[in-house]
């Protein structure tokens, strides 16, 4: 059930009537409620994953109940590492198995033995990467005491299932989400507004940009071979603008559909493409899961404690364990290795916290230099965006190397310009009023709030027209892959 | 509460209200062309770009009978007493169109789209499980209103720009494509079945139906297997039906000149095709 599907436009309303009409005089009804819609949600992806799901809740809820009521350190350290191993074999099984067996078979082959590794074919359970890291979060919480296990199973359950952030996050936190599900929530007027206009906003990047996009990235990145320097590069933009839109039109979605229910989600993107620099941009891009590598992973190993040297070693493992997060692939770990090596000159000069508030804030207008930080790391997140993309690291560094040829100053040509031309319009008009709106939430949070009714209603259909008039050639979210 | 449900669902009506009344009016304004007009042209991409005065032209890429039997059944009030042209080329009767909706490699997403021009004129979307289980159905489909309202507006016309056949790549890849594929395993029936209920149906309402052959390269003719040329002739026999040949009548079959591949014309081709429509009226 994708959230720009006609099921989910017919789910979301009735579960909404549901859960205001029907469920409201209980908390736990309510909660009870959207455990079931969101098993049921999930179950329209794949049933028989839901048992997976299930022993996952289960296993996290129990070793939290177990870590709390064990005394001694090495017990606690005991469940604790038994929900890390058992969630990572999973994860590990159905994501990484394949890939590692067949790096290891290739490997060998360098010494002249010849293996035949036993591949298993399986399908990646949608939302494994996402929902592990949430079970994870909460047990590494709980053995740290930063929160209490949670002993209600139905509302521990809605922490890691909660139909909008199930399948492609972000990745929440017990500390943010639990409490508000345990809270007794009421329906707020703004709120739900708030949450409709970020659904708006998050169709219109999805199916107006990132899946028109998709089409020209798709077309460029699939016949890189023929195309000229310049139309490859045309063709990393428009990825790049398919993978922001995709992702953070899906967050957008979520957030909104959350807000309806009267829950606010961990905010997952703040205008990622006006970074100043490359540190400022992984504040700004999926922001869930770069803090919780930051949270769990980073600041365990030491952070940046221990020197320069330490700090770069952690930096390195953070982004390439955040790369091969996204795929068993080389080319995700290669563009982990890549943002790891942009971000090392802040990091060693330490300026990696200069730029901790949104550019330009107050003023229309960038400054110069801020314009070109902003041209300058929008060009290098690209440059690593072609990893990202690529189906393999040969492919990423043929696509390279095909743009540095004498072609690079040739107009770019490939079929379909003349749509293409009407998506870069698009993307401009876009940029811009992201552009207007840096300063809130979602592009759109304040656009039209002081404006007429009637003006503020011709913007919501000048959307929805646009939606409806300009989708492109639907295409799953990205990110359900992972 | 309340005051978030009302705006909510005002606003759905009014997005509800504003679609059915585009859809309508679309839906309407071609019932009334069609009524309008003096000829229907029921084709594929020969006659997509055949642009005549007082003339309704229902012409999709690829189309098979169904489409026009569909579209016949929905306007058939319109329809009735006119004179109506059904594009009859030598392609329309080889196994390429079955074959192309059972095994959807062969020409990706084409069975999605053709079953979609099923129900280009009805709000929701049904399943057609005889002519073939459509994998990607949706119940509602708001792009098809885009459909119509370029149709109608006459944005979709566009222009035949290559010159001449001599730039197109090997006849022999062409040829597969409408005959020779190894892949064709499967006889075309739908495709007889389809053509006979509209020719059927249009006769029953009075409408003089003619089928209709556009030029084509003597290339192409040369290559086309003759059991498919005998059992193309040997229909409009059997069933009394009137041929227009354009492909004799307007003699072209060697000047590449009018040709923008083997098979369709250019826009000179084209220009000429309306000019005998206007000259023989």
């Amino acid at each position: 059930m994708f959230f720009n599907s006609l099921s989910f436009a017919i789910f979301l309303p009735v579960v909404f009537v549901l859960y205001w009409f029907v469920t409201n005089k209980s908390l736990k009804l309510q909660n009870l409620l959207l455990l079931l819609a969101s098993y049921f949600f999930y179950a329209c992806w794949d049933w028989r994953f839901m048992f997976l799901l299930m022993f996952s809740t289960l296993l996290d809820y129990f070793t939290g109940l177990k870590m709390e009521d064990t005394q001694t350190k090495k017990g606690k350290r005991f469940w604790l590492w038994l929900s890390i191993i058992v969630n990572l074999g999973f994860l590990g099984v159905f994501k990484y198995y394949n890939f590692f067996a067949d790096s290891f078979a290739e490997a060998v082959s360098h010494i002249g033995w010849q293996v035949s590794p036993l591949m298993i074919k399986v399908i990646l359970p949608v939302g494994i990467s996402f929902y592990t890291f949430h079970g994870l979060s909460y047990v590494i919480d709980v053995y740290n005491s930063k929160v209490k296990a949670e002993r209600n199973v139905v509302d521990y359950a809605v922490f890691v299932s909660f139909f909008p952030l199930l399948v492609a996050g972000p990745i929440e936190r017990a500390t943010h989400l639990l409490p508000q599900i345990k809270r007794e929530r009421t329906f707020e007027y703004g709120k739900a507004v708030d949450g409709m206009r970020q659904i708006l906003w998050g169709l219109f990047k999805k199916i107006v940009i990132a899946d028109n996009c998709a089409e020209f990235a798709d077309q460029i990145f699939n016949n890189s071979a023929d195309m000229g320097g310049s139309t490859l590069v045309v063709g990393a933009v428009f990825f790049a603008f398919q993978i922001y839109c995709d992702f953070s039109g899906y967050s957008d979605i979520a957030l909104g559909t959350a807000r309806l229910f009267g829950i606010d989600l961990l905010r997952n993107f703040a205008f990622p493409y006006f970074s100043r620099d490359i540190a400022e941009f992984w504040r700004r891009w999926h922001i869930s899961l770069s803090s919780w590598f930051r949270d769990y992973l980073y600041i365990p190993l030491g952070g940046s404690k221990g020197g320069n040297w330490m700090s770069a070693r952690n930096i390195f493992i953070i982004f390439i364990v955040s790369g091969f997060w996204h795929g068993a692939n080389w080319t995700f770990i290669i563009w982990g290795f890549l943002n790891a090596l942009f971000i090392m000159p802040s990091i060693i000069i330490k300026t990696n916290r200069n730029n901790m508030e949104i550019v330009a804030k107050g003023n229309l207008f960038p400054g110069a230099k801020e314009f070109f930080q902003i041209v300058a790391t929008f060009a290098l997140t690209v440059f690593a965006w072609i990893f990202f993309r690529a189906e393999s690291v040969g492919h990423a560094f043929n696509y390279i190397s095909g743009i540095f040829t004498s072609s690079f100053f040739s107009l770019p040509h490939f079929s379909g310009m003349g749509k293409a031309f009407i998506v870069l319009i698009f993307v401009f008009l876009f940029v811009l009023i992201e552009w207007l709106g840096r300063e809130e939430q979602f592009a759109i949070a304040k656009l039209g709030l002081k404006w007429k009714p009637l003006v503020r209603y011709a913007m919501y259909y000048a959307i929805i027209i646009a939606i409806f008039w300009f989708q492109g050639k639907e295409k799953q979210f990205i990110y359900f892959q992972f | 509460m309340r005051k978030f449900i009302i705006k909510i669902l005002f606003f759905i009506l009014i997005t509800v209200l504003i679609y059915l009344s585009i859809f309508k009016f679309l839906k309407f304004r071609i019932a009334a062309n069609i009524k309008k007009s003096s000829l229907v042209i029921l084709g594929d991409s020969h006659t997509e770009y055949t642009d005549l005065p007082d003339v309704f032209n229902w012409s999709i890429s690829g189309s098979p009978y169904f489409v026009h039997y569909f579209f016949c059944s929905e306007f058939i009030e319109q329809l009735k007493g006119k004179k109506v042209y059904i594009v009859f080329s030598y392609h329309n009767f080889s196994n390429l169109y079955e074959n192309r909706l059972k095994n959807d490699s062969l020409l990706p997403n084409y069975k999605t789209e053709m079953l979609n021009h099923i129900d280009d004129f009805n709000l929701f979307n049904k399943q057609y499980c005889e002519i073939g289980y459509n994998d990607d159905y949706v119940l509602f489909n708001a792009k098809k209103i885009k459909f119509l309202f370029l149709h109608q507006s006459g944005f979709t016309r566009k222009i035949n720009r290559s010159d001449n056949v001599s730039n197109k790549p090997s006849i022999i890849p062409l040829t597969n494509n409408h005959y020779l594929n190894p892949k064709y395993v499967l006889k075309d029936k739908l495709q007889n079945k389809y053509l006979q209920k509209v020719i059927e149906l249009l006769k029953k309402n009075n409408c003089d139906v003619s089928l209709l052959l556009m030029p084509l390269t003597t290339d192409y003719k040369k290559k086309v297997p003759l059991e498919i040329k005998n059992r193309h002739w040997e229909y409009a026999m059997t069933n009394h039906i009137k041929i227009l040949d354009l492909d004799s009548i307007l003699a072209i079959s060697e000047k590449y000149e009018y040709f923008k591949d083997y098979d369709h014309l250019n826009r000179y081709g084209d220009s000429l095709v309306a000019q005998w429509f206007i000259t023989s009226k």
